[in-house]
């Protein structure tokens, strides 16, 4: 009887519940797992109807890693956001922490600073870019690309940890001080084992940015195999237009990175993205 | 919580009475770094749009106005911005509506949830570049999905309209994760209330739900007008802005001057008055922050 009445209101609900199911899954999930086994089929099949799993190959995935340099670009922007994160997670964090702990003369106008350069994009200002790392001579130098991405990132950085602070009881800071802790000392040893969780998801944040990135090192960086995973993606496009089965390994490819870290650390990511607008 | 911070902050503060400099120090190579690369870069933008600045040319001199002047008599420009007026609107409205009714379906305990939830984050996590390309593969003319719609990427309409869809397929998961974030503010008693009265599920989301997110719906929405109106990847990867010139929206629009022209002082002319646009949006956004802060 018991059992009878739960399953009746399952099916109740189940109504709705349907209707999200299949629209989510018509709309989401078929056109990416679509790409996904096409990546997987030989050429001639790239637009039959059908999935042939008999004639499942990986060789698209061998042609997309060669012709886009793929693995090549993997490792240089994995090193390339690692760097980013370098700076960007300290950096983020002590100036998160001072404009969230700190009243102090012109401390409205830094916030509007990081304000303000969080909601202009890179783009109008990626001519400037260009002229400045061309008159310096660094056009083709990775190390631009950790300059640019870290100032880029940093404003959202600051945001969300300034946030993520406010967010913590400050009475642990006064006692560590009374105690005597110096204030580098609470900043290093109090304040960050608390903010552990803020720092994790700026980190993951800078580095699905960096993986995300496309126009600004497509225009500072040319050189076959060193910049960004999405340059390998281009490269293949625009050199093998009609090697449509190579172009979706190529785009599985490149997005494995940021899906993955999305997948793993789901939390801070969702934290991290609503961090920028939720909280003022 | 922030008023309980604010209230704890000044402990801290009034232990000297000069000007502390612990927090400069701290917040120095952030603010030099972002600041030198916003202000600078505008500055450098905003005096090279004053001058003829162009890769065929031997000498640069400055023209005062004339880029703006041409600017303004540009018929391009004007329909690249046009166009990028139909797409943001268009992705926005359509992105901050869906990602409001997904976020409501998705409210309610169900199994499977969290999958259906990170399912349509997914494509805001994808790379622009990749969403782009594998669309443009989905959408030829002869694969499966393309056929049925009749090769939309090969018409100006159709491929204005499929740019628009894949856009507002990237950016619902965005949306949905705000308006799930605001729900949980939401007091549950509201909907107790309402139930009591007898109110309906569809006249709870509209009446009570609907009302109490909007100011998150408007912060979205900003958000993602920016977003757009600035997004050049997704669009070269998808159309390269054709056929023709289709679906070249101002910001694709400067990027060619810029980069494939070499017309850098009208390229930055465009530039700047993206900036002016952009920075309109962003003071409503900021307004709109310190209303909320305020009534808070």
């Amino acid at each position: 009887m018991t059992a009878m009445t739960v399953r009746k209101r399952a099916m109740r609900i189940d109504w709705a519940t349907v209707f999200t199911w299949v629209a989510v899954i018509v709309v989401f999930l078929l056109p990416m797992v679509w790409i996904v086994l096409k990546a997987l089929q030989p050429e001639q099949l790239v637009f039959s109807g059908t999935i042939e799993v008999s004639q499942f190959t990986l060789e698209n995935f061998e042609r997309a890693i060669t012709q886009g340099s793929l693995l090549s670009y993997t490792i240089s922007n994995t090193i390339i956001a690692l760097a980013t994160c370098a700076i960007v997670v300290p950096l983020g964090y002590v100036t998160g922490y001072a404009l969230a702990r700190f009243r102090f003369p012109g401390r409205g106008s830094f916030l509007f600073l990081f304000m303000f350069s969080l909601t202009i994009p890179g783009l109008v200002n990626l001519v400037a870019i260009y002229q400045l790392f061309s008159a310096l001579r660094m056009i083709n130098n990775p190390v631009t690309l950790v300059i640019v991405y870290s100032a880029s990132s940093l404003p959202l950085a600051v945001w969300l940890m300034r946030a993520y602070i406010m967010a913590l009881p400050a009475e642990i800071e006064e006692a560590a001080l009374i105690d005597g802790c110096s204030r580098f000392g609470i900043l290093w040893r109090i304040v960050l084992p608390i903010a552990l969780p803020g720092v994790g998801a700026v980190t993951v944040l800078t580095i699905v940015a960096v993986f995300h990135e496309f126009i600004v090192a497509q225009t500072m960086m040319r050189i076959d195999g060193i910049g960004v995973v999405n340059q390998g993606l281009r490269q293949l496009q625009t050199e093998h237009f009609f090697d449509f089965t190579g172009l979706a390994a190529g785009s599985v490819l490149v997005s494995l990175v940021p899906v993955a870290l999305f997948l793993l650390l789901q939390r801070q990511f969702i934290s991290g993205m609503t961090a920028g607008a939720i909280k003022s | 919580m922030a008023i309980a911070v604010g209230t704890v902050t000044p402990a801290i503060k009034p232990r000297k009475r000069r000007t502390d400099l612990f927090p400069f120090l701290l917040i120095a190579p952030a603010v030099l770094l972002v600041g030198a690369f916003t202000v600078l870069s505008l500055v450098f933008t905003g005096v090279a749009s004053l001058t003829d600045w162009d890769i065929g040319r031997r000498v640069t001199s400055f023209i005062g106005l004339g880029n703006y002047v041409r600017a303004f008599q540009d018929s391009d420009l004007i329909g690249a911005f046009i166009r990028s007026g139909i797409f943001v609107t268009s992705v926005v409205a359509l992105s901050t509506f869906s990602g409001f009714l997904i976020a409501v379906g998705l409210n309610r305990k169900f199994r499977g949830q969290g999958f259906v939830r990170a399912l349509v984050i997914v494509p805001w996590v994808i790379s622009e570049l990749a969403t782009g390309v594998f669309w443009m593969i989905l959408l030829m003319p002869d694969a499966p999905l393309g056929a049925v719609l009749g090769g939309p990427l090969r018409s100006a309409t159709g491929a204005m309209i499929s740019l628009i869809c894949v856009e507002t397929w990237r950016s619902v998961g965005f949306a949905m994760v705000m308006v799930l974030a605001s729900l949980q503010s939401i007091d549950e008693s509201l909907y107790e209330a309402a139930r009591v009265d007898g109110a309906s599920g569809w006249r709870q989301t509209w009446l009570i739900t609907f009302p109490l997110v909007s100011p998150t719906l408007l912060v979205v929405a900003i958000l993602l007008m920016i977003g757009n109106f600035n997004l050049v990847t997704i669009i070269i990867a998808f159309t390269e802005g054709g056929p023709i010139d289709a679906t070249t929206t101002t910001a694709l629009y400067m990027y060619k001057h810029s980069f494939q022209y070499f017309h850098i002082g009208y390229g930055s002319s465009i530039a700047i008055l993206m900036s002016v646009v952009n920075v309109i949006a962003m003071g409503f956004f900021i307004l709109l922050q310190r209303s909320r802060g305020a009534s808070q």
